[in-house]
């Protein structure tokens, strides 16, 4: 194993472990982890895993700024969508983000985009 | 043209009014059919124009007849949807048949008519005929029309029944019905009544809100044409493929052969013609002359602006009834020079802008239907803020009174009547104009005429910084195809907002300059002398506005240096689409004509409509999550965020596969374009918060695209 594949196996399993955490959110009895470790994966993550499917993930400042502005763009149209349609408003966003999160993830490392 | 939402607007109120007055009635024992009932038939004789665009006209006839039971007179009112020339009222009191004169007023709920009058004491029946005409539209060889709309408020329990009948000439078929709310309807909505051979006859359920026909020869032709764009989209993607390529040269090189040797030609030299105009043309389109250009041109109008205006006379703001306008424009006329007066119904909602840009120079407001009142107050009362001179009479409905009265009391002058004006009054008024009034800079005279014929090259110029502007947007973004993706996507961003800002900005100075709006967003179609495009015959401008944004993008894509190039298989495959979209007499074909009619025909109805309030709800909703209308100064526009997420797509054209190129290039073209009509409307504040959600937008549209782009080369790369 390279450098990079072990780079690459940790870094997903973070996304997948976080990922997991903020799931759990939604779940009752695990309302008491803190906020402070839930928003810097909203600010991030999500915008993280599709600059990876759309291999933007080159360099800091561009890896940085992609990923923000992915974040902000997927949780915005998701909030959108569930403006528009009473069914996906009962899905609440700590779910179905950190599963969209997960599936673009899964996608990146199945297709050796990165 | 109507607007389509006005008619909407009309039947809820009306509706709404009815039952509301219906349940506040005099006596509350009896039932309505007590009281008599009143049957309201509209027949209206359509007759089509099929044209590429064009307008058309149907005869509509509404009779009315009643039979009622009152014991006191009771005012009845009829708003109609259409226009009518002629009416005929009359009532049998006491057994003996009485003509009954009737008050016809236009501008009710912007753009309807109203017939008022009242039914006698002792009236035992009612006889009403109007004959009237309304237009139509004609567009791709269909002919769309709104169902006439006939509203009936009596302060009285009586019941009311309504039956709508259509006449078409022979030849001519329904293909479609839709609900007020542009909702498709089944086709048992129509059912023929009788036919003469010459025409039919339908009887149309009285929900019918628009009503589309065409001819009987359009579905064979528009079947030959879509067969025809298939068979060239075919062509087109075989030729996008190695082995497509070799199959039509085995299948049609020997066809080819006996047409000609394939050599060059005569046809030659009209090919590299063509190549030395499009070098010619590559030498202009480069960002920097381009943006000289557009610099130049918004010089051009402001400077012209500054030296021309203000407009030469008084313009006035007049809230009253029709007639009472006239006189109120006379009596101004007798102390003033150039008396200009408009009304709620010519303006619709854009009084605000207007004021904003220092059109007016007075506001009168008079008798104008109490009823009504609500439908304008509304944008009325904040844009008095801005008119210098405020003239109340004491025939102002009083609430409406009160409420002027209260914001602006200090600054008002309240008069007797203001159709009928004392001496004191004008001497006042006139005393107000003067000290208020702005003259030209230059102490120039400038005559009326000589003014409009500035305002008509202001209006020319004001297409041309559009078209300019979207030019150097879309040569800036096929220039930076050569830049990293992060500096295009700054690049394209940067000039985007930039030109859309100044060209606002340039809207704004030079109608505050000559005042006198050079577009209005949400002025009523065809309305020829309220603003300076106007006088081009472009209403507010909105459709012109369009096609000089797509043009200039696309041409600005395709001619710049470095920039995408379009393939011959490439627009064969997108003119086979677009040709087939078009032509298709089925359902892809009709959505995409109701998604032409919302660009060009202002007609609102069938699904391209519902989805485009879907995508408006999705904007929305984005523009919500980021901070858009959490207060009356940051309203959101669609419109204006659409233009800014138009900008990303654009910036990642060299992401693009090499059809989707063309596509996205096309479809960024047309929403830049759509949202740049937003220029027009002169909201500043609008753009400010559109900016960031508009962008956000636009990376969601990006996934879209980037995902069809590996599409394509994933369908490439297994077949080239």
């Amino acid at each position: 194993m390279t450098l990079l594949e072990g780079w690459t196996r940790f870094r997903n399993a973070a996304i997948f472990l976080y990922s997991m955490l903020i799931m759990a959110t939604t779940l009752p009895g695990f309302d008491r982890i803190p906020h402070t470790i839930i928003l810097p994966y909203f600010i991030i993550l999500p915008g993280y895993a599709l600059s990876m499917v759309l291999r933007q993930a080159e360099g800091i400042v561009q890896t940085f700024f992609y990923s923000l502005v992915w974040s902000v763009v997927i949780l915005g149209s998701v909030y959108s969508l569930t403006t528009l349609s009473s069914s996906l408003s009962a899905i609440p966003l700590s779910a179905l983000i950190p599963v969209l999160t997960v599936i673009l993830t899964a996608y990146s490392y199945y297709h050796g985009r990165q | 043209m109507r607007k389509p939402d006005a008619a909407v607007i009309v039947l809820l109120m009306v509706s709404l009014l009815s039952s509301t007055l219906a349940m506040i009635g005099p006596v509350n024992a009896a039932t309505p059919a007590d009281y008599g009932t009143i049957n309201i038939s509209v027949y209206t004789t359509m007759i089509p124009v099929y044209d590429v665009y064009g307008s058309g006209v149907s005869q509509v006839v509404v009779s009315i007849n009643g039979t009622m039971h009152i014991t006191q007179s009771v005012p009845i009112e009829f708003v109609l949807s259409f226009d009518p020339q002629q009416v005929v009222a009359s009532v049998v009191v006491n057994g003996t048949n009485v003509r009954v004169p009737v008050a016809v007023s236009s501008g009710r709920y912007a753009s309807s008519f109203a017939l008022d009058f009242s039914l006698p004491v002792n009236a035992t029946s009612l006889n009403l005929i109007v004959t009237g005409s309304q237009s139509g539209n004609s567009f791709l060889w269909r002919y769309i029309s709104d169902e006439p709309i006939v509203g009936l408020t009596i302060n009285a329990p009586i019941d009311e029944s309504y039956a709508t009948f259509l006449t078409l000439p022979h030849g001519t078929v329904i293909s479609g019905m839709f609900f007020q709310n542009g909702t498709q309807l089944a086709t048992t909505a129509a059912s023929l009544i009788s036919n003469t051979g010459d025409a039919e006859e339908y009887s149309l359920a009285p929900f019918v809100g628009t009503v589309l026909v065409q001819s009987t020869w359009f579905v064979p032709g528009s079947i030959v044409i879509a067969s025809l764009a298939l068979v060239v989209f075919a062509f087109g993607s075989l030729s996008s493929f190695s082995f497509g390529r070799r199959w039509i040269r085995e299948a049609f090189g020997g066809l080819a052969s006996k047409f000609g040797d394939g050599r060059p030609g005569k046809g030659v030299s009209l090919a590299s013609l063509i190549k030395a105009i499009l070098a010619r043309a590559r030498n202009v389109f480069q960002p920097k002359k381009l943006l000289a250009l557009f610099l130049l041109c918004a010089v051009l109008m402001v400077s012209l602006g500054a030296i021309v205006g203000p407009y030469p006379g008084v313009k006035a703001y007049v809230v009253a009834a029709p007639a009472s306008a006239n006189l109120i424009q006379k009596n101004l006329a007798s102390f003033e020079k150039g008396v200009t007066v408009l009304t709620p119904s010519q303006d619709y909602s854009d009084f605000e802008v207007m004021s904003s840009v220092a059109d007016f120079n007075i506001a009168v407001i008079s008798n104008y239907p109490s009823l009504a009142i609500s439908t304008i107050s509304g944008f009325i009362v904040p844009g008095l803020a801005n008119v210098p001179v405020i003239v109340m009479d004491k025939n102002t409905d009083p609430t409406f009174f009160n409420q002027v009265n209260a914001t602006y009391g200090n600054r008002i002058i309240i008069v007797d009547n203001a159709t009928n004006l004392s001496p004191i009054e004008k001497q006042e008024i006139a005393e107000q104009l003067a000290s208020t009034a702005r003259v030209n800079i230059l102490g120039l005279d400038v005559s009326s005429e000589s003014f409009k014929l500035i305002l008509a090259v202001e209006a020319v110029l004001s297409f041309a910084l559009i078209f300019l502007g979207w030019t150097f947007l879309g040569s800036t973004a096929s220039e930076s195809m050569l830049h990293s993706d992060l500096s295009q996507l700054a690049t394209v961003v940067t000039s985007g907002i930039f030109v859309f800002i100044f060209s606002e900005i340039i809207y704004v100075t030079t109608s505050i300059l000559l005042a006198f709006p050079l577009s209005l967003h949400a002025v009523i179609s065809g309305a020829k002398d309220v603003t300076a495009v106007g006088y081009l015959g472009f209403g507010g401008g909105s459709t012109p506005r369009l096609a000089a944004g797509f043009l200039g993008a696309i041409l600005g894509v395709g001619l710049t240096k470095g920039g995408p190039k379009l393939e011959k298989t490439d627009l064969a495959v997108i003119s086979g689409i677009g040709l087939f979209l078009l032509a298709d007499p089925l359902l892809l074909g009709q959505f995409t004509y109701q998604g032409l009619l919302l660009f060009f025909g202002n007609f609102t109805f069938g699904g391209a409509y519902l989805s485009s309030l879907s995508l408006k709800g999705f904007i929305y909703g984005v523009g919500s999550f980021l901070g858009g209308s959490v207060n009356n100064t940051y309203l959101m526009s669609a419109g204006k965020m659409l233009y800014f997420s138009g900008l990303v797509p654009l910036a990642y054209l060299r992401r693009m596969g090499r059809t989707t190129t063309s596509i996205v290039a096309l479809l960024s073209a047309l929403i830049i374009g759509d949202g740049g009509v937003r220029v027009g409307e002169m909201t500043p504040d609008k753009t400010i918060i559109a900016v960031v959600p508009g962008l956000f937008v636009g990376f969601a549209f990006l996934i879209i695209f980037l995902g069809l782009a590996s599409l394509e080369k994933y369908v490439r790369g297994r077949n080239q």
